[in-house]
């Protein structure tokens, strides 16, 4: 197996839920992730917080800048901030998104990258250089998307099989966009999820998403977690196995509670499929 | 815009990226966004995102280069805006500063005339030709003041972030501790010298009740430890 110590359910770290989170960590939520990105060098009471959290929970490290897809040289000055910072955390699992966020210059939003055999190459060179700084493997999420670029020459799901099989990496499974993608570009996510290499995912992301229109959903973070795509969850934990899974929220952050019952929701339905844990849960409760 | 894309798709990637960009200046300049209007100040994100090329990854960072690229004067705008919009960033960049005092070296009550004063590490001293503190929807400075405004902005104990406008004679003592290289009495005998005062005494006396106040309020952090026998 992999060496990642993180297990359960989780919980995206923002600077909005450290009141409450000091206040008292929901029982559901067992490690916590974070964009370095929004992290590294950070002082101050929030700086603070993080110590507080690290040194009682495990931590997951989910990069935003790194730009894995770009066309500029990949930022191994960010690499090596990333790398002492998760050290400093006691970190072991870092995800990026197989995106770029950049031009020139930092665009702070993930653009798709075409699906063609040079990005393959590209991008699975860069995620090798980066596991080679952070001396450990890493794992890449599948990205949301809006435009199929018109120079692609494969499907998305060929895409993210070539990379992971040429970066040997890890494949982080947002199951959200999954969904958003499937309903975007018309494509059973069943099907996806069927066609994924099942043994390298390490890792979940499950989120809400806003509805534009009917054939237009726009991965937000901002909403709760739709039934569709819980059902997408449960299917996925069918088809690839359990793993540790993180709810994510970004905007329109409601009460700690509320985000609390989508992490135990995670919880539930991942002791219904692990039997020796669901027995020890029962003996406790 | 490529071809064989639709329109509205690539309509998505535009608003995404400009309200992200938006969102990290927003939380930033609050006063700025107020006194410009919504219409002028999308105006001026959106040259900034067509003119300036980002080189932080740090999300944190962006109203930074925001600032810089400000005081370039790209775009017309008053002559005030790029020095609010500096006050606005000090108050983020003191409040999230990774800068620590070594509690080790610092004697909480020490000698603040005869040892060497130590400014909090988490602090900024700032000078302007406006009164930045004090523009407002009804305060829009039309020429510079006489004298600069000079504020100390700094990260108390329970991590606030405080302001504190100075006299020229305060912001210069705090300059000169800054330095971590002067004894108080040090400091003030030069700005004795430095004013032609005929009195040097007083302002010594005068300026150990300002290096005492400072200290009540965390700005300064006390004296650097002597070396022990």
């Amino acid at each position: 197996m992999h060496g990642i110590d993180v297990q359960g359910a989780g919980l995206g770290l923002r600077r909005e839920l450290i009141p409450a989170l000091r206040a008292g960590v929901p029982p559901a939520i067992q490690f916590f992730e974070l964009a370095p990105e929004n992290w590294i060098d950070l002082g101050g009471s929030s700086g603070k917080a993080l110590h507080h959290f690290s040194e009682r929970y495990p931590i997951v490290c989910h990069g935003l800048s790194l730009s894995l897809g770009g066309p500029a040289p990949l930022d191994e000055v960010l690499l090596g901030r990333i790398r002492r910072f998760m050290r400093a955390h006691g970190a072991h699992l870092y995800t990026e998104h197989l995106s770029y966020t950049t031009d020139d210059g930092h665009l702070y939003d993930l653009l798709p990258i075409p699906f063609t055999a040079e990005a393959v190459r590209h991008v699975a060179a860069r995620i090798r250089r980066a596991q080679d700084i952070l001396e450990t493997r890493i794992a890449v999420e599948n990205a949301s998307y809006y435009v199929a670029a018109p120079i692609s020459q494969m499907s998305e799901i060929e895409f993210i099989g070539a990379v992971l099989d040429e970066a040997d990496c890890w494949l982080h499974l947002d199951v959200n966009n999954v969904y958003v993608n499937s309903v975007n570009f018309g494509f059973d996510p069943v099907a996806f999820l069927r066609a994924l290499p099942a043994e390298r995912v390490v890792y979940l992301h499950m989120a809400g998403h806003y509805r534009e229109s009917d054939d237009l959903l726009i991965d937000t973070h901002g909403a709760p977690v739709i039934d569709p795509v819980w059902s997408l969850l449960e299917t996925a934990y069918d088809l690839v196995g359990v793993h540790p899974t993180l709810l994510e929220r970004d905007f329109n952050i409601p009460p700690l509670a509320e985000l609390a019952e989508e992490v135990a929701r995670i919880d539930r339905l991942q002791r219904e499929r692990v039997p020796g844990d669901a027995q020890a849960h029962r003996r406790r409760g | 815009m490529p071809k064989g894309v639709p329109r509205a798709r690539m309509r998505v990637y535009n608003e995404l990226l400009f309200n992200n960009l938006e969102s990290f200046l927003l939380a930033c300049f609050p006063v700025c966004r107020k006194l410009l209007g919504a219409r002028i100040w999308k105006r001026l994100v959106r040259a900034f995102f067509a003119q300036h090329r980002c080189r932080t990854p740090l999300f944190r960072q962006i109203p930074e280069e925001f600032v810089q690229w400000l005081s370039g004067s790209p775009v017309e705008m008053p002559a005030w805006l790029a020095h609010l919009a500096h006050y606005e960033w000090v108050e983020l960049a003191v409040d999230t500063s990774p800068a620590v005092a070594d509690a080790e070296r610092i004697d909480p009550a020490g000698d603040l005339l005869d040892e060497r004063p130590v400014l909090n590490p988490a602090s900024m001293l700032v000078a302007y030709p406006y009164a930045v503190h004090r523009i407002g929807p009804r305060m829009r400075p039309e020429r510079p003041d006489d004298l600069p405004t000079q504020i100390l902005v700094f990260r108390d104990q329970g991590e606030r972030v405080r302001f504190i406008v100075l006299n020229p004679v305060s912001a210069r003592l705090i300059a000169l501790v800054g330095t971590g290289e002067v004894t108080g009495r040090a400091a003030l005998m030069r700005i004795a010298q430095e004013l032609r005062h005929p009195d040097p005494d007083a302002v010594i006396a005068g300026g150990l009740q300002v290096l005492r106040d400072l200290r009540a309020q965390d700005a300064v952090l006390g004296s650097v430890q002597r070396d022990r026998p």
